[in-house]
């Protein structure tokens, strides 16, 4: 088992192959080798946490992506298709969304990163301005004038 | 009574589609409705607007028009990247028999559409709807007929594709065929043994491309032979026995309107005017666009901050730049541009100089790039095309080899390559439009044969065995 302790100070116990879903926490393991040493992830809280584990403990048995595949990964599969389970998980509030994005960078578990960034992206895809400024509670801060050039920037990309 | 079948990839008649916008019997009612649809969402007269248009038009006559006055197919498209051969040489892929037709092979597999596996792949000329009268040989191949298309040695053989009676035969235009051939990803698809256990061996790309063509839930329009699963961008819309018209494709009047409130007038309306009509959708989609004339770079400068203006943080401004370029990956051009539109403070993000230039950079050059359709395609032969057309865009100065000095560094890669402006330049070519549609077309078939490598036929397929008439 491995203790992981959050920023705001939650001890979490989980089995090692869950926790090494994570890049950052399988090498740090290897590097410290045995031991009981709780691992401190200052950039991560619990409840955040607890949600990434939720995904590490989903996908534990799956083979890890060998560099190969991430080289690949990179090179394919570059869809904005996310499996069924990966979907109903990150339906979660926008804040924790962008959270998960951040935690997922910082402890490198690539698939759920991608996972974070396909939900954003297809969020975006296909909104006009105004769609996006409700879906991101942003307040609309040009003026008139500057919409209008905004919106004659933009023509060449509209619809044929 | 003549009647046309269509590409199945493309949605247009083998040699290229509509030549007219339409027939002189409509020419009061189609000017009246643009013209009328123009005045309501402008300070115009509709009679003016009317003049203006009927002017365009006359233009456009002068010069294409029939000058039989008997002719009802006026205001004949003027055709600028013609004689396309792909346009012209079509893929027949199915199983042929003496006489061209399916029905001998379908003898030997009790009514139902046959197995992909053992389809023949013919290039074929000189359509009939769909009963295509010459099959392409190589011009040294002996049994040959000695015959000059213009393009191809050819030689004589009847190939039935027709849709009629669910002939499950079929043809493409040879061009549409290679884009697809080259952009539907089939290494990244699951492997077939999940549908396919008892058949788990691959299969060529034409053979899936039979069998997934045959056995959609929802089968090939036996009056055309297109998919009605396929958005193929409303060109479909243009056949009526025969396509001959565009009018069906018109898509009011955005362009036009626009192109009359910029003061345009004459034949220089036509092409707003056309693009109004669909015509690109039957361009050649391989020519690639020069350096505008003056050139200027895309930019989208950050607007003034004033003591009054506070601009609010957003998600994505908790994001490294790293990620944030991640997600921009995923996000068509269009969309990003909303999201630049939607506040001061993402306006400023996305137009930090070279920004979109490089979410542009990476669409375009990486393998799976939402951008890819802007490359050439091997089959085609369009390297040297694009390549001579992309360098135009990087200044004279760029040092256009690498360590072995005889082979061109991509343009594309190039830091000096003005990303963004060529994406600009390319949206607003007839051509390129019409590669793009080719592109979301490609991208649509994938989405099927993604289906049919997991889940197989949508259904199993009869196909009555009385003799194959061809229909007159």
């Amino acid at each position: 088992m491995v203790n992981l302790v959050t920023s705001d100070n939650e001890s979490f116990t989980v089995e090692k192959a869950v926790a090494s879903r994570s890049v950052l926490i399988k090498n740090m393991l290897e590097d410290v080798g045995e031991s009981d040493q709780p691992i401190p992830l200052p950039n991560v809280t619990a409840s955040v946490l607890k949600k990434v584990l939720e995904y590490c403990d989903h996908h534990k048995n799956e083979p890890m992506p060998t560099s190969e595949d991430l080289a690949a990964e990179d090179t394919r599969k570059r869809t904005t298709d996310i499996g069924e389970w990966d979907q109903k998980f990150i339906q979660v509030d926008q804040e924790m969304l962008f959270e998960i994005i951040l935690a997922a960078n910082y402890l490198d578990i690539k698939p759920l990163l991608d996972v974070g960034c396909k939900t954003v992206a297809n969020m975006i895809k296909g909104k006009t301005p105004e769609e996006i400024r409700k879906l991101f509670n942003i307040v609309n801060d040009f003026t008139p004038e500057e919409e209008a050039q905004i919106k004659k920037e933009n023509e060449w990309a509209e619809d044929r | 009574m003549a009647r046309d079948a269509l590409c199945i990839i493309s949605g247009i008649r083998p040699g290229g589609g509509p030549n007219h916008l339409f027939s002189r019997s409509e020419e009061e009612r189609v000017l009246g409705g643009l013209a009328e649809e123009i005045a309501q969402t402008s300070q115009m007269e509709a009679d003016s607007v009317y003049d203006i248009l009927n002017d365009a038009i006359s233009s456009l006559g002068d010069s294409h028009c029939s000058h039989d006055d008997d002719a009802d197919q006026l205001y004949e498209w003027p055709h600028r990247y013609e004689n396309w051969q792909f346009f012209s040489n079509c893929v027949a892929v199915g199983h042929f028999d003496g006489d061209g037709g399916p029905a001998n092979v379908l003898r030997h597999h009790s009514s139902k559409i046959p197995s992909g596996r053992h389809i023949e792949v013919r290039r074929v000329c000189e359509d009939d709807g769909g009963y295509f009268s010459r099959v392409i040989v190589d011009a040294s191949d002996p049994g040959g007929e000695p015959s000059f298309d213009g393009f191809t040695r050819v030689k004589w053989r009847p190939t039935d594709c027709d849709p009629v009676g669910g002939n499950p035969n079929v043809f493409a235009l040879e061009g549409p065929f290679r884009y697809l051939e080259a952009w539907v990803d089939r290494d990244s698809l699951p492997d077939r043994r999940l549908a396919f256990p008892n058949d788990p061996e691959p299969m060529s790309f034409e053979s899936e491309f039979y069998e997934i063509v045959n056995t959609r839930a929802a089968p090939r329009r036996e009056r055309d032979g297109t998919l009605p699963c396929i958005k193929y961008g409303g060109i479909e819309k243009t056949w009526e026995r025969t396509q001959d018209f565009f009018l069906p494709a018109l898509q009011g009047s955005k362009h036009v309107r626009r192109a009359i409130l910029e003061g345009l007038r004459g034949a220089d309306l036509l092409p707003a005017l056309m693009r109004d009509f669909g015509c690109w959708m039957c361009v050649r989609p391989d020519v690639w666009p020069c350096v505008p004339e003056p050139f200027e770079l895309a930019e989208y400068k950050p607007f003034a901050i004033g003591p009054e203006t506070v601009p609010g943080l957003t998600p994505f401004h908790t994001l490294p730049t790293e990620l944030c370029l991640r997600i921009f990956h995923f996000v068509p051009i269009s969309s990003l541009l909303s999201l630049a539109s939607s506040c001061r403070s993402l306006r400023a993000l996305l137009g930090q100089p070279g920004y979109l230039d490089r979410v542009v950079r990476e669409a375009i050059i990486e393998p799976d790039g939402q951008l890819r359709w802007i490359l050439p395609v091997a089959s085609m032969g369009e390297r040297q095309s694009v390549e001579s057309a992309a360098w135009a865009w990087l200044p004279e100065d760029t040092e256009r080899n690498d360590d072995d000095l005889r082979r061109p560094v991509d343009p594309f890669l190039s830091p000096n390559f003005p990303h963004l402006a060529f994406l600009r330049a390319c949206y607003e070519s007839e051509s390129m439009m019409n590669r793009r549609r080719y592109w979301d077309i490609a991208k649509q078939f994938e989405a099927l044969w993604a289906d049919y490598r997991i889940r197989g036929r949508e259904r199993e397929v009869t196909y009555p065995l009385e003799h194959h008439c061809r229909p007159t």
